[in-house]
């Protein structure tokens, strides 16, 4: 039980180490380090959401484009949250307790920090990644699934598969877990619009 | 009685390891596809098995491996009931949702098998993941009950 707990604590303690290395050079810390560091400082999922909207530009979305959501506090990096724009004021996104669903772009205005990012693809690829997406509304949302299973999802790795399965590869980190923070890292992204709440 | 009690804590120690050990095993075995549900029923059929020998060399009733198998379960029952009241809560309950879905990771295998309905403004695999906790203490029960009556 102690060589358990020492272990654990030796773990953690290395994380924290890790993902400071990686900031003090400017680089993006690795996602285990991440998710260890922020957990044991209490920050657990999306954070805390912004009382005032943002000005994201929702005007400019197009069908196709990835829009991310992050507030302070969040476990999961600088975005916590990631959905798909399919057109129709309509995003397929997920969480815990939803499954994949339906939400609208306007959800993205009670972050703290959002942008909208645009997958440099051609048409039929976009139109691919955008079906796959559609195709998945009621599957499970499960936050510990490797990105490479098919049929457990969270947010950031479904839309990771419907384009990758159209030959593009949103996650340059190429870790267990995608998260949001990959895709815009991305060099496969244009950076449409991104705000915060000032 | 000391007796009694200690086997009865030994029984919810077997099943909450057994738990956690299953818990830390389906991660590595998501990417099997379909096939990790395999998991999910060996799981099953440790719990009975469990609630078949156990009792037996513990030498405790039916009755007493539920009640251990619930108190093992208490977990994932928590945050379950937690998240069923949120509406009369004054507080955000995503944590517990976070909870109830890690606690209940042994059973996620077979939830893209589930049929993509909802109930009572659920996705029935989450509806489940509610629910599983009260369903999951029969199984070493129903095993106590068999060896009782083979015995």
């Amino acid at each position: 039980m102690l060589v358990t707990t020492a272990a654990i604590f030796l773990f953690v303690q290395y994380a924290v180490f890790v993902k400071k290395q990686y900031e003090k050079e400017e680089k993006y810390p690795p996602t285990w380090a991440l998710l260890v560091s922020n957990a044991i400082q209490g920050n657990l999922g999306n954070g805390t959401f912004s009382s005032t909207p943002n000005n994201l530009d929702l005007k400019l979305l197009e069908p196709g484009d990835i829009i991310l959501g992050g507030n302070p506090g969040g476990s999961y990096g600088h975005y916590t949250h990631a959905g798909l724009y399919i057109g129709n004021n309509q995003v397929v996104t997920m969480y815990t307790s939803t499954g994949v669903y339906l939400e609208p772009p306007e959800a993205y205005h009670r972050y703290h920090w959002a942008a909208i990012l645009r997958v440099k693809g051609d048409q039929k690829q976009i139109e691919e990644a955008i079906k796959y997406c559609s195709s998945q509304l009621g599957a499970p949302f499960f936050i510990l699934t490797p990105k490479t299973e098919n049929g457990l999802w969270y947010c950031s790795k479904l839309i990771w598969v419907a384009y990758r399965k159209q030959g593009i590869d949103l996650d340059p980190f190429n870790s267990y877990w995608v998260l949001p923070d990959a895709f815009i890292h991305s060099p496969h992204v244009q950076i449409i619009d991104k705000t915060e709440v000032a | 009685m000391q007796k009694h009690s200690s086997s009865f804590l030994s029984m919810t120690g077997n099943l909450f390891l057994v738990h956690l050990f299953f818990i830390l095993l389906t991660p590595l075995v998501l990417n099997l596809g379909y096939f990790s549900a395999v998991l999910t029923l060996c799981y099953v059929l440790v719990l009975f098995i469990i609630g078949l020998k156990r009792s037996l060399a513990l030498n405790i009733s039916a009755l007493k491996v539920l009640a251990a198998g619930y108190l093992s379960q208490l977990p994932g029952i928590i945050p379950s009931i937690f998240v069923i009241i949120k509406d009369l809560l004054p507080f955000p309950t995503i944590v517990f949702e976070f909870l109830v879905q890690v606690w209940q990771t042994p059973f996620y295998p077979v939830y893209p098998l589930l049929p993509r309905s909802s109930v009572a403004d659920f996705p029935l695999y989450f509806m489940v993941n509610l629910f599983i906790s009260m369903i999951i203490p029969l199984l070493p029960a129903a095993g106590a009950y068999v060896s009782k009556i083979k015995k």
